[in-house]
């Protein structure tokens, strides 16, 4: 299975800058996801992959081929559309085998696969059903195993569980992960649904704006982003405005409304303005007991969300910070306008430099 | 007096029963998530609350007064459809204007109400722009205005955030309660996704196959769901079928499978009872090493997953099944779970945190309705 | 408050009861069955048993019978011809990148500027005098009239109808079905074969009964090419002229029957036909998928498209030249001798097109939004989809005839109002069609969420129907207003005394008015000019959508 390097890939539409010197490169049997806001350009990225979209400059390499002059049909690689797209005049069946018959196999060697297929998906649908005779889950499923049945070296996933309800969605995608390992495909995965791509994937891309904003495994993006976006877009962030009073090795103490704090850094001086992230569940929150200390504030809102519990704490030097705390432990402090402590987990604090354009213009969703 | 009150509505299509003898009563000023997996039948109560559908049987009353029999025009229950539906020759100011004009005000003061009300929702600076020009977040507030502008008390929300990507939802989400709030009005809210409904409902009304499973504040369903349906569906839970072998106050013991039991607090079930016992993913615990403490079983680590905030682990616990623990991040990657897949871990539960269910009369996996 | 604002606001609040609703859509479908659908399909009954004198006349049932079978004929296989020779055109207008597609799109529409009546004569010079394809080629290649010119000017009016089908449903095909068959390996051929071609089949049956309704109903320029032979149309014309009345009201009764029962048959029948989509051969496919290949194709059929189509119905510039420059023109606007029967008949084709669009929109509206928002349940709503599109299928002259049999009986219709009749039976479809089209294109929704915000059904249709298919709704009755400036064979059954333009053209061609080739080259030249100005605005109008 091959790997795909995208190099300086654009491409525009009238004005716009679709996309703005792309590359990425992805490995032999890697499972990565580009994910992004609506019209960030990863839709487009994945269709010129796919040859479904000519880009305007730049290269696209399958292996050791450079494909962009190839029709997607000779590009061997399977995909997945966000619409679905199963064939609505053909039977399921038909839909899975179109990829074996139009290369040429005959109908009974074809059968025989189609049905290999579907119990490696672990799919079971009858041999006469048509596509809007089955669930939305089911439909996902065959779309896949079509796919799949065309003996892809290069699995492209454009939004894959989209049209599902959520609960359907949090189990399916485990078991596109497995058919994936299992099959030893590559596989990139287009979707907006950060907690999706998180959960399954090797390493995911962030896009924005038609630009490749960072590269890393799940576990680096989330816990040391590089961009302010990023921590945003993984997830929810507090951004604490503050102002550096020393930075040494990695180290740095700021000073946040008044208040000071610890934080993971490097490379600013004193004095400089930055912007500290920490995430909800890096945050401790306790009954007041101590009267004198800092980081002290009161609950203005708390809600069970299921798994964990989630305050709105409004503290006395004017921040307000949102808490997360997991579902487990039987006392924690939290009714509305109780007072509370606030303490951080050892290095949950990042600091960055204050973006050029703005933080609002950087964290921005859409 | 309840703002919105349904008394055994049944909605039938032929031999389909699309809604099943509903009842329901929702208070002035309450924001009720109306919950359900695709095909429920929540699009269909939400319309047959508007005036869009009729009834096959039962009663509809809006603030006091019954409106089983007339029609949506003149019943003052705004709707919102799913795909906002916005006037697409329109501007945003004449759309969210639409609702007082019909109402009989002047052009004039319709078109006040509207810079209001989209002042309120942050969207003034756009009011001479067309639907089309707008992204999907923006066009799902102008939707919004549209609806509160009538100044109608109730308003009707066909999965509102549907359209909206996963991280913008988990914000919006907030803006659009504290809105309905900061107005005063009554919202129905439907949607099929649980974190949402819980984020943001006073209550929520589970609806599957046409009939509500359960009614209750979030915490309720959540901390004492009615079925194992509930439980799965808002949460996710893990399900071992037993037998109560040994009943005493306060603990309940299940025989699982061979050398095999664990131990609920719930005492609701007798000896010989066949049981679902349930267990939510973050009270399930990890141990890397054997304890003497009740509820702790031995299995093999499968796999892990990131989920952000959590490691999501896969526990096989050979012929009784896998088991999966949501684990907060740091915990986990203190004790290295990642890189211990496949070997030997414990999982306990305390047996304040199991539930136990009647088993069902159809096989489990299809009553938790895995598809 | 203003008293105009005070009547809609009363109007508003009316329709809000059931009452005056059921008048409203009671008032259209009444329309449609009184006006339009029993005078043209029960009229002739009317006719009572001189219908089947001519049964024992076996010479006459022989020409009558080849006549029909004759005009059946022809009509499949130019349809057939046309999808053919159409489908690819429609398909380089809209996939292909290169510039010339809006160009050959707006060339497609000439048969449509050129009224029928031109076209027949147009045809009639280029392929039968030696000034036209005979000058090109060589005299071995003229052909006389007969059938085969019926063809080829069947051929070209009815091509513009298949690509205007086709580029209508590809624009609106969603090529991911396509794009999903060459993304599991298909070449581009096979997947439009295997793929998109069945699901475009409901447009390709649908272009095909209108170009087929339209061969078989033709009137005024088949006569023009027919010569000696005779299709149905042809046939009641020349019985009309002889004055003989059974064998007029036996053909057109069996016209009605057939071309209705056809209609239906291949409504019922076609889409249940499956095209062959289960054998693939990749390597053949892959080369007829080749870019060479694809330019070939094209190429032949833009060489059909020019040859057959576009210099055929464009060749009547030629007498209308030669008339501005020898003085025929000055005759022509002083309206000295046969021009000033002409003037009369242009002013008189208008007032009755006017006069019936302007019927045609005012009921037509409520049918459309009856039929397309299923008002009356799917299934009363489903027929009367069926019913509306027989006025169309039937050939217009056998149409006129019943129509005029109907209401001759009636005291009070004068000719005038006969025509007017006639004409709105035979142009409602093509409101009727468009407008249901616009409305069933507004989501239910959108009427949805206006009625909850307490909007009454007459403000729905005011604010948010009517300007979200305005366009619709102009097309739609420009089309009408065109087709029934072009309308030859229904005029030509009911009046007696009055002549519309079209029917004045076919006596010069004919020679019934004695006319100059010039003069009938300008007469139908203005004609053409006036009939592209209409749709002039058409496009104009249509181009914001």
């Amino acid at each position: 299975m091959p790997n795909v390097r995208v190099v300086g890939v654009g491409k525009k539409y009238k004005d716009i800058d679709a996309l703005h010197d792309v590359s990425l490169e992805i490995r032999d049997q890697e499972y990565v996801s580009i994910i992004g806001p609506s019209g960030c350009g990863k839709s487009t990225l994945l269709k010129c992959i796919a040859g479904i979209i000519r880009q305007d400059s730049g290269q696209i390499f399958i292996g050791d081929r450079e494909v962009s002059a190839l029709p997607p049909e000779e590009r061997q690689l399977g995909y997945m559309f966000q619409e679905i797209a199963l064939f609505p005049q053909m039977t399921s069946w038909d839909n899975i085998g179109y990829g074996p018959r139009v290369r040429g196999k005959n109908r009974e060697l074809t059968r025989q696969f189609v049905g290999q297929v579907m119990e490696l998906a672990r799919l079971k649908i009858g041999r006469h059903t048509y596509p809007d005779e089955l669930s939305g889950g089911a439909r996902q499923k065959t779309a896949l195993a079509r796919a799949i049945a065309a003996e892809p070296q290069l699995l492209l996933l454009d939004e894959p569980l989209g049209a599902l309800d959520a609960h359907v969605r949090a189990v399916l995608r485990y078991e596109l992960r497995r058919l994936v390992n299992e099959l030893g495909l590559t596989a990139i995965h287009v979707t907006h649904d950060q907690e999706e791509a998180m959960s399954i994937s090797d390493r995911l891309v962030i896009m924005k704006a038609g630009q490749v904003i960072e590269v890393g495994t799940p576990l680096e993006l989330y816990l040391s982003p590089k961009r302010l976006f990023t921590a945003n877009f993984l997830g929810e962030t507090n951004f604490i405005p503050a102002e550096v009073e020393d930075c040494d090795q990695g180290h740095v103490t700021a000073v946040a409304n008044g208040w000071s704090v610890d934080s993971r850094g490097a490379g600013f001086a004193k004095r400089e303005g930055v912007v500290l992230t920490v995430r909800p569940e890096s945050i401790i929150v306790a009954p007041l007991k101590q009267a004198d200390r800092q980081w002290v504030g009161t609950v203005r809102e708390h809600m069970l969300l299921g798994d964990c519990l989630r305050s709105e704490i409004e503290l006395d030097n004017g921040l307000r910070m949102i808490a997360q705390t997991i579902n487990q432990a039987t006392e924690i402090a939290g009714n509305v306008g109780e007072r509370v402590t606030v303490d951080f987990v050892k290095d949950g604090l990042l600091a960055y430099q204050i973006p050029a354009h703005g933080l609002d213009v950087e964290l921005a969703l859409e | 007096m309840p703002t919105i009150k349904l008394v055994n509505v049944t909605r039938t299509f032929g031999r389909i029963k699309a809604i099943d003898r509903v009842n329901l009563e929702i208070a002035e000023g309450e924001y009720v998530c109306v919950l359900g997996p695709t095909g429920a039948g929540k699009t269909t109560l939400l319309r047959l609350i508007a005036g869009l559908a009729i009834v096959t049987s039962g009663r509809i009353e809006l603030n006091g007064r019954e409106v089983t029999n007339i029609r949506a025009e003149d019943r003052n229950a705004s709707y919102v459809p799913q795909q906002y539906a916005l006037f697409p020759h329109m501007t945003i100011r004449d759309n969210v204007a639409f609702g007082p004009l019909a109402h009989g005000f002047t052009p004039q003061q319709s078109l006040e109400t509207a810079d209001e009300m989209l002042k309120l929702v942050r969207l003034a600076h756009r009011a001479t722009a067309f639907p089309h020009e707008l992204s999907g977040g923006m066009q799902q507030r102008v939707a919004l205005a549209r609806g509160l502008a009538g100044r109608s008390p109730l308003l009707l929300l066909d999965e509102p955030l549907g359209a909206i990507d996963a991280r913008l939802r988990m914000i919006l989400r907030y803006e659009l309660r504290k809105l309905a709030k900061g107005l005063g009005v009554t919202v129905v809210h439907v949607t099929h996704d649980q974190q949402e409904a819980m984020s943001i409902a006073d209550r929520i009304a589970v609806l599957r196959d046409g009939a509500i499973r359960q009614f209750g504040r979030p915490s309720e369903i959540y901390e004492a769901p009615e079925s194992p349906f509930l439980a799965n569906f808002v949460g996710g839970a893990n399900f071992l079928e037993g037998v109560v072998v040994r009943e005493a106050r306060d603990a309940t013991m299940i025989n699982i499978a061979e050398g095999f039991s664990i131990t609920s607090s719930h005492d609701d079930h007798g000896m010989g009872d066949f049981v679902v016992a349930s267990f939510r993913q973050e009270g399930t615990l990890i141990l890397t090493n054997a304890s003497l403490e009740e509820n702790v079983v031995p299995g093999t680590l499968v796999s892990t997953s990131f989920l952000g905030s959590f490691l999501r682990c896969v526990v096989s616990l050979g012929r009784a099944g896998e088991v999966v623990a949501k684990v907060p991040l740091r915990e986990a990657l203190e004790r290295r779970l990642p890189d211990r897949t496949g070997e030997l871990v414990y999982v306990r539960a305390d047996r304040s945190r199991i539930m136990l269910f009647d088993r069902p009369k159809r096989p489990l996996a299809v009553e938790l309705e895995a598809f | 408050m203003s008293l105009s604002r005070r009547v809609v606001l009363f109007l508003d609040s009316i329709s809000g009861s059931r009452s005056a609703r059921i008048a409203a859509y009671a008032i259209g479908v009444l329309f449609f069955l009184v006006i339009v659908f029993v005078p043209p399909v029960f009229g002739i009954l009317l006719g009572g048993s001189k219908i089947f004198e001519m049964l024992s006349n076996p010479d006459l049932l022989n020409r009558g019978g080849s006549a029909i079978a004759a005009s059946f004929a022809i009509a499949v296989t130019v349809s057939l011809m046309d999808l053919a020779a159409g489908l690819p055109m429609a398909w380089f207008i809209v996939r292909s990148r290169s510039g010339w597609a809006s160009t050959i799109n707006t060339l497609a529409n000439i048969p449509f500027i050129v009224p029928t009546v031109a076209l027949g004569y147009s045809v009639l010079a280029f392929w039968g005098s030696s000034q036209g394809i005979g000058y090109l080629l060589g005299s071995q290649f003229l052909f006389s009239p007969g059938w085969q010119m019926i063809v080829l000017l069947h051929f070209a009016f009815s091509y513009p109808v298949i690509v205007r089908v086709m580029v209508g449903a590809l624009q609106g095909y969603k090529e991911v079905y396509e794009t999903a068959a060459r993304t599991l390996g298909a070449s581009a051929f096979t997947a439009v074969r295997t793929v998109s071609l069945p699901l475009l089949k409901p447009a390709l049956i649908a272009g095909f009964l209108l170009a087929f309704a339209r061969s078989l109903s033709e009137t005024g320029a088949t006569v023009i090419v027919a010569g000696v032979f005779e299709n149905g149309p042809v046939f009641i014309r020349n019985a009309r002229v002889a004055g003989q009345e059974s064998p007029l009201l036996f053909v057109s009764l069996v016209l009605i029957i057939a071309s209705s029962l056809f209609f239906i048959a291949i409504r019922i029948f076609a889409p249940k036909m499956r095209l062959p989509i289960s054998t693939v051969w990749p390597r053949l496919e892959k080369r007829l998928s080749s870019t060479s290949a694809t330019k070939s194709r094209n190429l032949l059929a833009f060489a059909v498209f020019i040859l057959f189509v576009i210099v055929p119905s464009l060749f009547v510039v030629l007498p209308g030249a030669g008339a501005v420059l020898d003085g025929t023109l000055y005759e022509a606007i002083s309206a000295k001798g046969i021009w000033s029967n002409y003037w009369q008949s242009i002013g008189l084709s208008y007032l009755i097109a006017l006069v019936a669009t302007c019927l045609n929109v005012a009921a037509g509206l409520p049918m459309s939004v009856l039929i397309a928002r299923r008002r009356s349940g799917s299934a009363i709503s489903g027929i009367l989809d069926t019913l509306i599109n027989i006025p169309i299928v039937v050939p217009s002259i056998a149409l006129g005839v019943s129509i005029g049999i109907f209401w001759g009986g009636v005291t009070g219709v004068s000719e005038f109002w006969l025509l007017v009749l006639a004409h709105a039976s035979i142009t409602y479809t093509y409101f009727v069609r468009s407008m249901i089209a616009a409305v069933e294109s507004i989501p239910v929704e959108v009427e949805d969420v206006a009625r909850t915000l307490g909007a009454k059904p007459l403000m729905i249709f005011r604010r948010l129907t009517i300007p979200l298919s305005k366009y619709a709704l102009v097309a739609g009755a420009i089309m009408a207003f065109t087709r029934s400036i072009d309308e030859t064979g229904a005029t030509l059954a009911v009046a007696k005394k009055l002549t519309t333009a079209p029917v004045l053209m076919v006596d010069w061609v004919k020679g019934t008015v004695p006319a100059s080739s010039h003069a009938i080259g300008l007469g139908l030249g203005i004609l053409v000019l006036t009939s592209f100005a209409s749709l002039l605005v058409l496009t104009i109008a249509t181009r914001r959508t």
